[in-house]
């Protein structure tokens, strides 16, 4: 006889069929899920009886945009940190970029940071291998050997400033299926822009990056990847001019996908007016009106995924002044509930479409096989309580950079517990059931 | 962090008028009791530290002869950005300083909003001599309490900024300062360096030079910088002389009552020509004069014992 852990009366959320169904799982000890139904079963033997009355479950939530900074720069992340911080966070897979030093450009390197996760990690970590060759943008790396060590994308940040080789990069993996994930910037027309280019920079002084910079690089690589094929992830798209674009490619038929960050869907330009460091990040936030053409693309499908953009640091990365200091924020800590916030709190956007942004959308475009809920598997899922308002305290963050911009704020949307492969790896303390 | 200050000066942009005419009444005091050598020694016995993290002759030393006269004293301290790179974070510049105990920083950086950060970080007043683009207050201050000292009021006057207005933190300055006190202010230049929306700062954006001088009451006339070319703002310095530089001709219709400013150094030839530059309109070296002036009352408004920021 089998002891069985009954996780009961939670909201299971499936964007395949669009409901929010009442759900009773049954884990077994090694973490299979062997009943699966509406009523709990008369005659299971139960060790623990996990009571989610009014908690929504989503399974495999994928934060698919993370900088780990292992190896090379361990005072800003770890892998361990980080996946501290997915846990406690409610995110059960990560991918990471290959900025890291030395950059992840071989097979090799790829299965280093397979090896590290399986030492340090609980939660999956999944490589993104670099598009060329130590991210010089003057060979291509050695895209199919990573893809067979495990890298699941390709990526330099932005896309390659020589378009003959972006053409080449996207032609060469066009048979691969993996894809090439670009954040645009024309650096030419960014300059040394640190923000937004427009009214606010004027007032403040600072050097803008204006909208167009993002939206001149996607247009060239739109064309580059309607006439060689490929597949080309955009991430993260920050302008109403770029979600256009994208929606455009993807009515034409092309190969295109793209993502955007929570911190562009809740803050904009006008929040730089303190010369505050810890909103800055590149791209840079935009204007309101770019907000509401994220929200559309986001309801329309235009926007397929929100990953987190995870760019840890140091103190010393942002206790300086605005143009010194370094860009991005620390993510992963505040990924859910910042999205659940911005979206389902604010936007009520429902939450078959969040779990599609964050689960089945990031899985599909990165070949991920992860099991949902379902019986004979070991499913990784999240408990989340879309009620209860708590402040972010950057202190308590997992993460090792202790810098975020949604610090103070009440957010809702917060995980209770996460599940990795059929086993419960944290549960919110004081214990809400 | 905190985007006014109530012990520092970082910008005109958040005073009212109330406090920019504060100041300028108290600059007029200060030199009607200078002429007759009996201005107040009310920064004796404090020690100002002027952090230059950018090359300036004319703000450093108006600054030091200000403090001097006030019967202050003042340390200098020139670090150029790129040494500074080498080295500590200017977090940790900034904290050692401080730990020398200095009663104010005057502080000059090339990126906008580091006297922001300084004042953030430290407990001191702080003076902001110019940060980036941004703002360069005392420099705005000396400007309008010129005009004002020349034409009594800036309130209904027109007043022309010309040239490198995206670049300039003396223009944004000016139009903060010269909008709450009621004057309109116009922009020329090059379209290249106008910055993006200026209009919400309130400032009209000149189409045509030559129907707008005829009627301005001041045209303050800003420094080219050689270095900008490289980027193509314009193409040559020839050819913006020809478009938007201050010749004797472009003034021929202008009001006869009309002051020329130029916050200096001047390119003579460039910007402004020498024969107007030098000419009957020209208020130049008043502002230099006024800028000693006028930064003595900033320091004493934030630095005097009893004093009121």
């Amino acid at each position: 006889m089998t002891s069985l852990t009954a996780i009961i009366n939670g909201r299971l959320v499936d964007p395949v069929t669009n409901t929010e169904d009442i759900t009773n799982i049954f884990l077994d000890e090694t973490g299979m899920v062997v009943g699966l139904g509406y009523v709990p079963e008369e005659d299971a033997v139960t060790s623990e009886v996990i009571d989610l009355k009014g908690k929504y479950i989503i399974s495999n939530i994928i934060d698919s945009h993370v900088s780990l900074r292992e190896p090379g720069e361990e005072d800003k992340e770890t892998l361990a940190t980080a996946s501290k911080a997915a846990l406690s966070g409610g995110i059960t897979l990560l991918i990471s970029t290959p900025d890291t030093h030395p950059i992840i450009d071989t097979p090799e390197m790829v299965s280093f940071i397979h090896g590290r996760r399986k030492e340090s990690s609980l939660v999956p970590i999944y490589p993104l291998g670099a598009l060329s060759k130590n991210m010089s943008g003057l060979e291509l790396a050695e895209l199919y050997l990573m893809s067979d060590a495990g890298a699941v994308g390709f990526t330099d940040g932005n896309s390659l400033e020589h378009t003959g080789l972006m053409r080449h990069a996207l032609h060469y993996s066009s048979d691969l299926d993996r894809p090439v994930i670009i954040t645009p910037e024309d650096p030419l027309l960014s300059q040394n822009g640190v923000m937004n280019e427009g009214s606010v920079s004027t007032v403040l002084g600072l050097k803008g990056i204006p909208a167009e910079s993002e939206e001149v690089r996607l247009s060239r690589d739109i064309k580059l990847l309607e006439r060689f094929g490929g597949f080309l992830h955009v991430f993260p798209v920050t302008t109403r001019a770029t979600v256009d674009l994208i929606r455009k490619a993807k009515a034409r038929g092309l190969s295109i996908t793209c993502g955007t960050a929570p911190h562009y869907l809740m803050f904009d330009e006008s929040d730089i007016e303190g010369y505050d460091p810890i909103y800055k990040c590149r791209p840079p936030l935009r204007t309101r009106d770019d907000i509401e053409a994220l929200i559309e693309g986001i309801s329309d499908g235009t926007i397929d995924i929100l990953a987190s953009h995870h760019q840890p640091h140091t103190i010393d990365g942002k206790r300086t002044d605005f143009v010194s200091a370094e860009y991005g924020m620390s993510g992963i800590d505040t990924f859910l509930p910042s999205v659940i916030t911005a979206l389902v709190h604010r936007r009520a956007v429902p939450l078959p479409l969040i779990a599609k942004l964050l689960s089945t959308n990031p899985k599909r475009i990165f070949r991920l096989k992860k099991p949902g809920v379902a019986i004979n598997t070991k499913p990784s899922f999240t408990v989340i309580d879309t009620k209860t308002e708590m402040s972010v305290d950057q202190a308590g963050f997992g993460s090792k950079s202790k810098l975020s911009p949604f610090h103070g704020m009440g957010l809702v949307g917060w995980p209770v517990m996460t599940i990795i492969d059929g086993k419960i790896l944290w549960r919110r303390t004081p214990r809400f059931c | 962090m905190k985007i006014s200050s109530s012990k520092s000066l970082l910008a005109l942009r958040f005073l009212n008028s109330e406090q920019l005419l504060r100041l300028i009444n108290s600059a007029l005091e200060l030199k009607k009791s200078f002429t007759e050598n009996q201005h107040p020694r009310s920064l004796s016995g404090q020690t100002i530290l002027n952090l230059f993290f950018e090359p300036s002759t004319r703000t450093r030393v108006s600054f030091e002869t200000a403090v001097k006269r006030l019967g202050g004293s003042s340390v200098a301290l020139n670090l150029e950005s790129s040494s500074v790179k080498k080295g500590e974070t200017l977090f940790d510049t900034i904290k050692n300083l401080d730990a020398m105990g200095f009663d104010g920083i005057v502080v000059r950086h090339r990126h906008a909003g580091v006297p922001h950060f300084v004042d953030n970080t430290l407990g001191v007043p702080v003076i902001n001599a110019g940060d980036g683009f941004n703002e360069h207050p005392s420099q705005g201050l000396l400007d309008v309490f010129t005009m004002i000292e020349k034409q009594g009021t800036v309130t209904g006057k027109n007043v022309l900024i010309l040239g490198d207005i995206l670049h300039s933190r003396v223009a944004r300055s000016n139009i903060w300062a010269l909008k709450t006190l009621g004057a309109n202010v116009f922009v020329a230049g090059p379209p290249t360096l106008i910055p993006a929306g200026i209009e919400h700062m309130g400032a009209i954006v000149v189409p045509d030079l030559a129907k707008a001088i005829p009627h301005m009451d001041f045209i303050n006339v800003l420094r080219i910088q050689y270095e900008r070319q490289d980027l193509g703002y314009f193409p040559t310095v020839r050819e913006y002389r020809d478009r938007f530089g201050l010749t004797l001709d472009r003034l021929q219709h202008a009001k006869p009552t009309v002051n020329i400013l130029h916050p200096g150094p001047i390119n003579r030839g460039i910007e402004i020509d020498s024969d107007v530059a030098d000419g009957p309109h020209n208020v130049i070296l008043d502002q230099v004069a006024n800028g000693v002036i006028v930064r003595m009352a900033i320091l004493q408004q934030l630095l005097s014992k009893g004093g009121t920021a």
